[in-house]
């Protein structure tokens, strides 16, 4: 192959493809496909984006209808908590306002129904006393101190006229004492003294039960 | 220019030459050594009558079966302008640096070129420099004309990247014929090339003897007759001739087609390019006022011998050439120059005709096909 002698070319070179050499395919490349390719993964990331938004608004709205349906019952629950709340206050001032008393009602509601028809009732005392006693330090449960403790001591005077019966009822009205739903969880001991004495001028024994309670351990 | 030529010969250019009534294409390969045609064919352009938007529809179609035909997969055309409105001409300075010579050639064509500026294009070429003198050639032709052709190529599906004249693409074809035989002859004789044309050495080649036999060859195409010379300084010469040869075919195919142009048959339109002998007093008087212009203008030149191609090149025509002009009339074919045995598709077929005998109208897109070489 030669080359032509006469070369003209009317239109100046403008029809005369692009050469396509390893450094133009290069540059197209770097300024046509890497651009294009940076634009198929922006948009790629972008519907990937659209998608998951979709699906997240889904998912918001799904919860929206919840919270629509449960907003009656949270008011309520709110309702309830404050109420709590107000309890907790009350109980809290009751708490303050009971501290260091007992409540004797049912003990002696229980003395009465226990008490045999051959005792009368003679006297009745209820005396808060303080101990030492090591209690758990509060600061460091593991840890025992000495601290006053309250401890209550229930006195309780009978008399009976006949001596064995009247002995004989004392001692049930110990144990039922002991057994007393109200009254045995919180007792530590008992004891009994016994002395004659005269009562509307007939002889008489007289019965006295010494109950003393656990301590109140805070 | 040296990148555009180092672009081109790695590509395989379509040599399209579009005629009045066919449209011809050749495209070249690589062969040992040298060329060969790889793919050739003619298709003839339905008839139009004096419509031009269907003439235009009828080339495109005939340029895309053309294709179809031949199997050209090359997307790569190179054209080839002629006619009233392509202008070619010498020039010569007293000797300029190159970066004033367009300046010179501008200033030049604007005082001779028959086209406006704005309206034109112009390319130029020179073709040699000396101490004394800075000689070549430049070429103008209308936009119109260039834009017509580029659409009609683009419309058929091919992408025009070259746009040449015909004469130059005769003579670059005949140089390179020339140059093939002289380096054949070179190595098996000393003495000049027998054919064809001139036993001269090559147009270009260096120095020459004063009255030295140009290389001249004549194409006859459909629409005008185009002869090409190139001097001693390589400057090529070129005029279309006979521009009445189209209303004369024209007419004829009117009268056998109908005044609206519609054909019959195909065998009727095949009937209207059985190549008639066409003895044109006035074509043969306008090529003889050219040859005796240019010795006229050129007195150290002569022409001895003549080369005639093309649709209408028949032996009657080139026989009356003979007797007319009384110099050596050779008809030829440069494709069977070139070993005959290429495959050359014609649609519709001809007969009566060797295929090998189209070569010789072929020429001009051959031409234009070696742009790529």
């Amino acid at each position: 192959m030669t080359d032509t002698k006469y070369i003209i070319d009317l239109l100046k070179g403008e029809g005369v493809p692009i050469r396509s050499q390893p450094g133009g395919i290069a540059f197209a490349c770097l300024i046509v496909v890497v651009p294009f390719l940076v634009g198929v993964g922006a948009t790629s990331v972008y519907l990937d984006g659209q998608v998951v938004i979709a699906i997240q608004s889904q998912q918001a709205r799904k919860l929206a209808t919840a919270i629509e349906g449960l907003a009656g019952a949270v008011q309520k629950k709110e309702a309830l908590e404050r109420e709590k709340a107000k309890a907790f206050s009350c109980l809290s001032d009751v708490k303050a306002a009971l501290d260091g008393r007992t409540q004797w009602s049912p003990i002696l509601t229980y003395l009465g129904e226990n008490l045999s028809e051959t005792l009368v009732l003679t006297k009745l005392e209820a005396r808060r006393n303080t101990v030492r006693y090591r209690v758990p330090a509060r600061d460091a449960p593991a840890r025992n101190v000495e601290a006053n403790v309250p401890v209550w001591e229930l006195r309780i005077g009978v008399c009976g006229t006949d001596k064995e019966s009247s002995s004989e009822a004392v001692r049930k009205l110990q144990d039922s004492l002991r057994c007393s739903p109200t009254m045995g969880p919180m007792l530590d001991t008992i004891t009994v003294s016994q002395n004659a004495m005269l009562l509307d001028n007939r002889e008489a024994v007289l019965y006295e039960l010494h109950c003393v309670c656990k301590p109140t351990i805070p | 220019m040296n990148s555009l030529m180092w672009h081109l010969r790695r590509t395989s250019l379509i040599g399209l030459d579009i005629d009045a009534s066919t449209v011809r294409m050749v495209q070249w390969r690589r062969d040992d050594g040298g060329r060969a045609i790889a793919k050739a064919g003619i298709m003839d352009i339905a008839p139009a009558g004096n419509d031009p938007e269907l003439r235009r529809i009828h080339t495109i179609r005939a340029i895309v079966n053309g294709l179809a035909h031949c199997g050209i997969r090359s997307k790569l055309a190179v054209c080839g302008l002629r006619g009233p409105e392509v202008v070619v001409r010498s020039f010569e300075f007293p000797a300029l640096p190159a970066e004033e010579i367009e300046g010179a050639v501008q200033l030049e064509v604007s005082q001779i070129c028959p086209f406006l500026a704005e309206e034109s294009t112009l390319d130029y070429q020179v073709t040699s420099s000396t101490d004394k003198s800075t000689a070549g050639f430049w070429v103008a032709a209308t936009n119109s004309l260039i834009q017509e052709t580029r659409e009609l190529v683009s419309a058929a599906g091919l992408h025009c990247a070259l746009v040449d004249v015909t004469g130059l693409a005769l003579l670059n074809l005949l140089e390179s014929h020339l140059r093939r035989d002289t380096s054949k002859a070179s190595g098996e004789r000393s003495g000049p090339a027998p054919v064809p044309g001139s036993p001269s050495p090559a147009p270009g080649g260096g120095a020459r003897n004063p009255s030295c036999n140009c290389p001249t060859v004549l194409n006859l195409g459909d629409s005008c007759a185009t002869i090409a010379i190139a001097d001693a300084a390589g400057r090529p010469f070129v005029r279309d001739l006979g521009g009445a040869i189209l209303d004369r075919y024209q007419s004829l195919a009117a009268t056998r087609c109908g005044s609206l142009g519609s054909c019959s048959s195909k065998s009727d339109w095949t009937a209207r390019i059985a190549r008639p002998s066409m003895p044109d007093d006035s074509l043969v008087e306008d090529l003889a006022t050219t040859l005796r212009y240019y010795v006229a203008q050129n007195g150290s030149m002569r022409i001895d011998r003549l080369l005639v191609c093309g649709s209408r090149a028949t032996e009657g025509f080139v026989a009356l050439l003979r007797t007319r002009l009384n110099i050596e009339v050779e008809r030829w074919n440069p494709l069977a120059q070139d070993g005959g045995q290429s495959p050359i598709d014609l649609h519709p077929p001809s007969p009566g005709h060797q295929a090998q005998e189209e070569g010789s109208s072929l020429a001009v897109a051959a031409g234009l096909a070696l742009r790529h070489a």
